[in-house]
C-alpha cells in the first residue's frame, strides 16, 4: 500500500494555511460579499468545514459521528453538525475536528480495504480512500483563493494582500 | 526513499482539472479582470503556467528550459499570454518539467537550490508538487469569482462545478 506521509504533511500544513487566513481576518471581513449573489467569506469558510462532515457523513458514517449532535437534528431529519449554529470564531475549532475525522476515516478505510461507501453514486475515491484528503486540500485552497479575492475587493491595499500572500511560505518549508 | 505515488497521482489529476477549464473558457472569458487592477484570467492562467518554470529556475534550473523556451527567455514571473494553445503548452511543459525535477532530487535526496532564502521545499522536494496544485486551485477559485462577475450564468458555473469529479473518480471513463 502507498504512504500516506507526505500526503499526511501537505494535509498538516493545509491545517496551517486555513488557521493563518482566519486569523487574518478582521470580524467585519467575514461578512463580505461580492454585492452579486456569491458567498460571504464566511459562507465560503463554513462550507470548507462542512465539507469535511457532509463527505463522512455519506462516505464513512461512523468517523462523521464525533462531529454530529445526535440529539439535535437539521432539516432532513439528520444530526445536525456541531458548528452549524456557532460563531465564526470556531471555525478553527471546526476545521481541526473535521481534519482529525477526515484523517481517522482514511487511515480506518486504508487499513480494512473496504472502500469508502458511494450512496449517491457520486465518486468517492474508489482507487485509493487517501484521495478524500488530497481533494479537502485542493477545495480549501480553491475557496481560500475566492476569499482572498473578496478581501481585496473589499479594501485591502496591495500591500496588505501582499502580507497576506506570506502564508504561501508555510507549504515551502 | 518518500513515496511519491499520492502526490504524482494528485498533480496528474490537477493537470486534468486545469485542461477541462481550459476547454471551458471562451476568448471572451480570458479578458475578465475584477476592474480594480486584478489579474485578468489569462493573466491568471499565465502565472499558474509559468510559475512552475519560475520556481525551477530559483531552485533547479536545469529544468526550467521547456518553460523558457515558451517565454522566448523572458522571466516566467512577467511573462503572459492570452493564446489558449500557449498557456495550455505552458501548463503542460511546466508540469513536465517540475515531475522530473523532484523525482530527481528525490531520489538524489539533494535539496533543491535556495539562493535567496524563500524557502524552498527542503524538508520534501516533493512538496513543489503539491504546492502548484494547491496554487492552482486558489487561482482556479478566483476565476471561477471573476466569472461570476463578468456574468456568467448559474447554469455555466455548475457546468465548470463537474471538474471536481476528477478528484473523486478518477478512473472512471466517465470523468472530464
Amino acid at each position: 500500500m502507498t504512504d500516506l506521509t507526505l500526503l499526511l504533511d501537505a494535509f498538516r500544513r493545509n491545517a496551517r494555511v486555513n488557521d493563518t487566513l482566519i486569523a487574518a481576518l478582521t470580524p467585519e471581513e467575514f461578512a463580505l460579499t461580492d454585492g452579486r449573489g456569491g458567498w460571504t467569506v464566511e459562507r465560503h469558510l463554513r462550507h470548507m468545514a462542512g465539507f469535511r462532515v457532509g463527505w463522512l457523513w455519506n462516505m464513512s458514517r461512523d468517523h462523521a459521528m464525533p462531529l454530529l449532535n445526535p440529539d439535535e437534528l437539521d432539516a432532513d431529519g439528520d444530526p445536525q453538525w456541531r458548528w452549524a449554529n456557532a460563531p465564526a470564531t470556531s471555525l478553527p475549532e471546526a476545521l481541526a475536528a473535521g481534519d482529525a475525522a477526515a484523517i481517522k476515516a482514511v487511515e480506518a478505510h486504508r487499513a480494512s480495504g473496504e472502500p469508502f461507501a458511494d450512496p449517491w453514486n457520486e465518486g468517492t475515491y474508489r482507487s485509493d480512500p487517501a484521495h478524500f484528503l488530497m481533494h479537502t486540500i485542493v477545495h480549501d485552497s480553491h475557496h481560500r483563493g475566492q476569499v482572498m479575492s473578496l478581501i481585496r475587493q473589499g479594501g485591502r491595499t496591495p500591500e496588505q494582500m501582499d502580507a497576506l500572500d506570506s502564508h504561501w511560505a508555510i507549504w515551502r518549508e | 526513499m518518500t513515496d511519491l505515488t499520492l502526490t504524482l497521482e494528485a498533480f496528474v489529476l490537477n493537470a486534468r482539472v486545469n485542461e477541462f477549464l481550459l476547454d471551458h473558457l471562451t476568448p471572451d472569458d480570458l479578458t475578465v479582470s475584477d476592474g480594480r487592477g486584478g489579474m485578468t484570467v489569462a493573466r491568471m492562467l499565465s502565472h499558474m503556467g509559468a510559475s512552475r518554470g519560475g520556481w525551477l529556475l530559483e531552485m533547479a534550473p536545469e529544468f526550467a528550459a521547456s518553460t523558457l523556451a515558451l517565454t522566448g527567455g523572458e522571466n516566467p514571473w512577467r511573462w503572459h499570454t492570452t493564446d489558449p494553445a500557449l498557456l495550455r503548452a505552458m501548463l503542460r511543459a511546466g508540469d513536465e518539467a517540475a515531475i522530473q525535477a523532484v523525482q530527481a532530487h528525490t531520489a538524489s535526496g539533494t535539496p533543491f537550490a535556495d539562493p535567496h532564502g524563500a524557502g524552498t521545499f527542503h524538508t520534501r522536494p516533493a512538496l513543489f508538487l503539491t504546492y502548484m496544485t494547491v496554487h492552482d486551485a486558489g487561482h482556479r477559485g478566483q476565476i471561477v469569482t471573476l466569472l461570476r462577475h463578468a456574468g456568467a450564468s448559474p447554469a455555466r458555473l455548475d457546468d465548470l462545478e463537474d471538474a471536481w469529479a476528477v478528484w473523486r473518480r478518477p478512473l472512471s471513463p466517465e470523468t472530464p
